[in-house]
């Protein structure tokens, strides 16, 4: 079915976005519900990218995933397969999926599994590692490859069997609007709802009677360590909501944004799968002690879907208590920049009042015409990586997408309704 | 945000088409008016001055968040069973509906006016609708070869506040019609031909065309099922004058030989 | 008196209108007040209690009306305070956002009020993409942008037309919509003469001199000077014509205008001769060879704005030039020339007019750049010409090259008079007159040392109500030394008898034309234009907004930048974009 006028379109495609009900439902083996996922076949944040072109730590991602899977007996033989094309590569978002940073999932990784129930649409997040050395900022030593074990045999198990006690799964629409008014924006500050869903569990995961008490006593503390964790069920709620909403296959509004380190890539509802992509820009923001400028890694994840669903940095506002951490000023400067980006928005989610915004929603449906309009680019909150394998995250700050993908994306669509010039 | 409206009269279910635009009208302190490109007006706020058949009940809360955050001029569209602001969604698919209480027979004529007896309409005969002047409305209204034309045209728009006192009382004076009939059908087609021509507030308006349908407010139509004291007292205190003034049309409608 | 304050749709609990009503019977001064909804039954109850007015008739149902008796009519200010304050209650707050500025169109449309106009005033490249988003919108569009192409306007007035909108310019400098002035504008006091004009200052000289006879226009519709080209083929003259046809309240029709083109001039004449109210038409430059029985066609802006006057009187129409009497210089028999520098383009265009009827003999067949006219002793500049205006504000606002050109032709021997225009009102110089006289005083007084006399003539194109003042102006003027002409044909024929020579006046037959009947009706949106307080978006100069606010009218500050960064190809891509109307499906199918 067509639309008469764009608004139309766009209005259609953001109805569907506020009407979406993503459910967490469970912790599965990649490989169980994406079945491209074969042996020698990994998924990576961003556009599609060669292995050649990937940063650094990506690459370091690959050989860390390699390791874990045994396709190779050490780094050497890992980057014998990369380098020898042995390893194919399929991104992310081709598969219902989403990574953080470099998002290299392979086949035996956990994954969190979030159903809109609204279309029935699933989508897919490996879980958060935590902080410090960890693969998805391309450390692969091995207490990485042994924590990748352990949440392939603990964590996933038991979390998988936790969910599975809550009929119908975790409603995520509720866990974001709680923790909304506890001052998250779900991407660089997940904490509040990191312990909501902790809160939800541990009670759960307690009384899990065929779950040995050690591996429970585990399963809590890392969870009760892991700030971030609810960063990748919210990625794979973003996904699961946007690809929904694409179904509407008319109009501006964006339904994706990711990066791979060399570009940044958007899609649009009215153009489909296909991606329109820009060279990525690097990240601005505060440095740990030690890091500067210098050692950052271009813009890189998969993460960036959490601003298309209008939280992440594009909510600043929300939560005031990182504006400093990603070096945006204060409350008045976040303020500022959540007003900017109702400029380039269509509307206001309701599902998602912000407090600290007199209550207004989350801001709903980038409009790729009214950033090429305006000038105006989402602001992503994201985490900077060190542009060399294995050291990590070495910041914080925010970065904006290249404006030339939404040109091509409006260009490409006018033309594809007819436009000649 | 999402809210709940708490129930919802039959008029303005009618209303609520999907994809229907309403712009925010008029705002009070216990709720606000939208109307369609019509000039369709439904009312959306708390039962404080009763219920009606245009309008959406809201709880206390639900009124005052939504209000706060309204200003005149404001677009609603029906959209998804919800009535969709840019800052509320208030869903209407759980309300229940208002009852329409057209169970006119029920109301107890000899009890009310003796309750009536106790309240005073004296300060009326200082206004321009003194009781001689509606006691010849109404005897009037009995005799279809009468011509009542001029003398609606004086109570329509008549008076103070939004809802101006002659509106108030041709309302009573209607509903004591319901209640016990004595109106000729000419003059009640006269009176729904004279409201559609601009001579009051779109308020009052709604109000008359409801009222000559038989579809009052709950505040009103309480009298039929419980003529106490206490059921007019509580219609008084509608609006600074509308609910006496709606109280005195009824009296002197019942007092009639 | 009685005052009458009419507040349109607007809604209040009858609570807060009683205490409303009690809070103005209270106010010292006030000796009685009423308050209620402008119901026709209300109505007879003001007129009834003593409190009858005839703004009561404007009140509908959904106004609150409030009259209000005093002896004080400053008190009535003070009521009105009172009234803005208690209706506005705790929504101040949000009254404060809503005198936000918007950058974009959607934001322009929300903050705006029902808006009707857009005011455009953003560089020429840009202004008929704008115009057109104006049009797509549902807005009029008054176009004071210079340096749109003919193909844009011919393209922009055809869309309009067939919307049923009005595009006033590209390069509209001047009109009066509703009694609002917009642009460079008199403030000219309201009355039943409509304008019509494809020419900025012409329409101010024409709307001021019938303000100073006492008479008002409320409708002055700019055209831009190409409207009367062939290729526009005065598509907005002739639906401004028709829509002050339809007013009723407009009693006499003015059209001024350069010659137009052959066919246009009869098209436009054909509409005209549809019409049975009296019309005075001014084709600038032309002299008129015949009248007609209900269309005078006059020679000069001053005889255009006196028979308008006099029609609207109900007079037969009847203009005797007049000059300046008993101008009191002794010029030398070497001094013959005259020398006319203007701000007012059409003032200029005129004065060469009456030059060449008058120096026939003189006048050299080629036109010389940079002079409107130039012979062997006369010459007349417009100074606002581009040449002029290269980098340099309009001699409207900048004196400078008016001061350089008085000193010069002042030491020349030759020169016998100068002539000078002052054109005030909105967007002109706050004092011009105290900028030119101390030069004026100047060359006559050196003039004078150098054993000669001088005319300086000059004349103001304003009215009283204007910001710097009519009156004021003169006697700045005349306090140099200047002699002052009513008006600019005055100023020229003065000019012209000094140095002996006359411009005759034509009298001529009545005439009778065959016309084809033509249809006159004219789109609502045009009339509700002209007959109601415009609400404005205005997408460039700032100061317009604050003129129109000033004025009384709404008007919302659409800071305007070039979309997309400025870039012509992604421009164009957002226009079809944001205005596609038909099945997004259609692309679809071909994948």
């Amino acid at each position: 079915m067509g639309y008469k006028t764009i608004n139309e379109a766009n209005e259609a495609v953001i109805q569907k976005i506020v009407a979406a009900a993503p459910f967490l439902t469970d912790v599965v083996p990649a490989k169980s519900v994406i079945p491209e996922l074969e042996e020698h076949v990994l998924l990576h944040a961003g556009p599609p990218i060669k292995y050649e072109n990937m940063t650094d730590p990506m690459q370091g991602s690959c050989v860390g995933a390699i390791l874990f899977e045994g396709w190779a007996e050490d780094e050497a033989g890992a980057r014998e397969l990369l380098e020898n094309d042995k390893i194919t590569f399929i991104p992310c978002h081709h598969v219902n999926a989403v990574g953080p940073m470099g998002g290299i999932t392979s086949p035996n990784m956990p994954v969190l599994v979030v159903v809109n129930k609204e279309t029935g649409n699933e989508a897919y997040c490996q879980m958060n590692e935590g902080i410090g050395a960890v693969l998805r900022f391309g450390a692969y030593n091995e207490q990485v490859i042994n924590r990748l074990h352990w949440m392939k045999d603990v964590l996933g198990p038991v979390l998988s069997k936790a969910l599975k006690t809550i009929e119908g799964g975790l409603n995520v629409n509720v866990l974001i609007a709680k923790a909304i008014a506890m001052g998250d924006e779900f991407h660089q500050r997940n904490i509040a709802a990191s312990l909501a869903f902790l809160k939800e569990v541990a009670p759960i995961i307690s009384a899990l009677d065929d779950v040995e008490k050690e591996q429970r006593t585990e399963v809590i503390q890392f969870l009760a360590d892991t700030d971030q964790f609810f960063l990748n069920i919210a990625m794979a709620t973003g996904k699961a909501m946007m690809d929904a909403a694409a179904t509407i296959e008319h109009g501006t509004v964006v339904t994706a944004m990711c990066r791979n380190g060399e570009n940044f890539g958007i899609r649009i509802a009215g153009m489909g799968d296909e991606w329109f992509t820009a060279p990525v820009n690097t990240p601005q923001g505060l440095y740990f002690t030690g890091y500067s400028a210098e050692d950052a890694n271009t813009d890189i994840g998969d993460s960036a879907i959490t601003e298309t669903i209008g939280v992440g940095g594009v909510a600043m506002i929300a939560a005031p208590a990182v504006t400093r951490f990603v070096g945006s000023g204060g409350f008045n400067d976040a303020l500022e920049t959540s007003n900017q980006m109702t400029e380039i928005f269509i509307g206001e989610n309701p599902n998602f009042a912000i407090p600290t915004w007199d209550f207004k929603g989350a801001c709903l449906g980038i409009d790729a015409r009214k950033v090429v309009e305006t000038g105006i680019t989402p602001v992503i909150n994201t985490g900077i990586a060190h542009k060399v394998a294995g050291f990590g995250q070495i910041g914080a700050g925010t970065v904006n997408p290249p404006i030339e993908c939404f040109e091509k994306a409006i260009t490409a669509y006018a033309e594809k309704l007819g436009f000649t010039e | 945000m999402i809210l709940e409206a708490s129930a919802i009269g039959s008029i303005a279910l009618e209303l609520l088409i999907e994809g229907k635009k309403f712009t925010v009208h008029s705002i009070f302190e216990k709720g606000w008016n939208i109307i369609d490109c019509n000039g369709e007006l439904i009312f959306l706020g708390t039962d404080e001055n009763g219920t009606f058949p245009f309008g959406i009940l809201l709880d206390q809360q639900t009124k005052q968040t939504v209000r706060a955050g309204i200003t005149a001029g404001d677009t609603f569209i029906v959209r998804n069973h919800r009535l969709s602001h840019s800052r509320f969604d208030i869903q209407f698919d759980h309300a229940k509906m208002l009852p329409l209480n057209m169970d006119f027979e029920h109301a107890n004529i000899n009890k009310l006016k003796e309750n009536m007896q106790q309240i005073s309409f004296e300060s009326y005969e200082s206004t321009d609708f003194e009781l001689a002047r509606v006691s010849e409305l109404i005897h009037k209204l009995q005799d279809s070869s009468e011509n009542v034309e001029a003398d609606f045209r004086y109570f329509i728009g008549r008076g103070q506040g939004l809802t101006p006192t002659g509106d108030d009382i041709l309302v009573g004076i209607l509903y004591g019609h319901f209640i016990h009939p004595f109106i000729a059908p000419n003059h009640l087609e006269t009176l729904a031909n004279l409201i559609k021509e601009p001579l009051t507030t779109t308020v009052s308006q709604r109000f008359l065309t409801c009222a000559i349908k038989g579809l009052f407010s709950s505040k009103i139509t309480k009298l039929q099922y419980d003529s106490s004291l206490e059921s007019m007292k509580s219609l008084i205190k509608v609006g600074s004058s509308s609910g006496k003034d709606t109280l005195y049309g009824i009296c002197m409608t019942l007092k009639k030989e | 008196m009685l005052y009458t304050i009419i507040k349109e749709n607007t809604y209040q609990d009858s609570i807060v209108l009683m205490l409303l009503s009690n809070k103005l019977s209270a106010m010292d001064g006030v000796n009685k007040v009423s308050i209620m909804m402008g119901t026709p039954a209300n109505k007879d109850i003001f007129k009834s209690s003593g409190l009858g007015t005839d703004e009561l008739e404007n009140a509908n149902p959904n106004d609150i009306v409030v009259v209000v008796d005093t002896d004080q009519e400053d008190k009535v200010s003070e009521v009105e305070a009172e009234i803005e304050a208690e209706l506005k209650g705790n929504s101040a707050a949000q009254d404060e956002s809503k005198a936000q500025e918007a950058h974009n169109w959607k934001k322009a449309m929300e903050l705006a009020n029902n808006p009707n106009l857009a005011l455009i005033s953003i560089p020429g490249q840009y202004a008929a993409m704008e115009a057109e988003n104006a049009l797509n919108e549902g807005l009029h569009a008054f176009i004071f942008s210079d340096n749109v192409s003919k193909e844009d306007e011919v393209k922009l007035k055809q869309k309009a037309h067939e919307k049923g909108l009005l595009v006033m310019g590209p390069d509209c400098g001047t009109g009066i919509i509703h009694g609002l002035p917009l642009a460079f504008t008199n403030i000219v006091k309201e009355g039943d003469i409509g304008v019509v004009g494809a020419s900025g200052t012409g329409i101010q000289e024409v709307t001021t001199i019938i303000d100073r006879y006492g008479k008002g226009v409320t409708n002055a519709i700019g055209t831009g000077g190409r409207d009367l080209s062939t290729e526009v083929g005065a598509i907005t003259v002739l639906d401004s014509i028709k829509a002050l046809n339809q007013d009723p309240k407009v009693n006499v029709i003015t059209v001024i205008s350069k010659p137009p083109a052959e066919e246009v001039q009869q098209k436009v004449l054909n509409v005209l001769r549809n019409i049975e109210k009296p019309v005075v038409t001014l084709f600038l430059g032309d002299k008129p060879a015949y009248q007609e029985e209900n269309i005078y066609h006059a020679y000069t802006l001053e005889e255009a704005a006196v028979v308008s006057v006099q029609l609207s009187n109900g007079e037969k129409p009847n203009f005797e030039p007049k000059i300046v009497e008993n101008v009191n210089v002794a010029l030398k028999d070497s001094q013959v020339g005259i020398k006319g520098y203007y701000s007012g383009g059409t003032l200029a265009s005129e004065a060469a007019m009456l030059l060449k009827d008058a120096f026939k003999d003189e006048v050299p067949a080629e036109k010389k750049e940079a002079y409107i006219l130039k012979t062997k002793h006369h010459e007349i500049i417009d100074l606002g010409d581009d040449i002029y205006t290269q980098g340099k504000p309009h001699p409207m606002i900048d004196p400078e090259k008016r001061i350089e050109m008085l000193e010069t032709s002042g030491n020349d021997p030759e020169t016998a008079v100068i002539m000078i225009d002052n054109v005030i009102g909105y967007g002109s110089h706050d004092d011009m007159a105290n900028e030119l006289a101390p030069t004026i005083k100047r060359v006559l007084e050196k003039a004078h040392q150098d054993g000669r006399e001088l005319a300086v003539l000059a004349t103001v194109v304003g009215t009283e109500q204007d910001p710097q003042g009519y009156d004021k102006q003169i006697a700045t003027l005349k306090e140099s030394g200047a002699i002052i002409c009513e008006t600019n044909d005055q100023m020229v024929r003065t000019a012209i008898s000094l140095v002996g020579g006359k411009v005759e006046q034509p009298v001529l037959d009545v005439q009778n034309f065959e016309h084809t009947k033509e249809d006159l009706s004219v789109d609502e949106k045009i009339m509700s234009l002209i007959n109601s307080n415009p609400s404005v978006i205005n997408i460039g100069l700032k100061s317009f907004t604050e003129a129109v606010k000033e004025s009384g009218s709404e008007c919302v500050q659409f800071n305007w930048r070039p979309m997309a960064g400025g870039d012509e190809k992604l421009m164009k891509v957002l226009q079809f974009l944001n205005y596609y109307e038909g099945d997004t499906s259609n692309g679809l199918q071909n994948n």
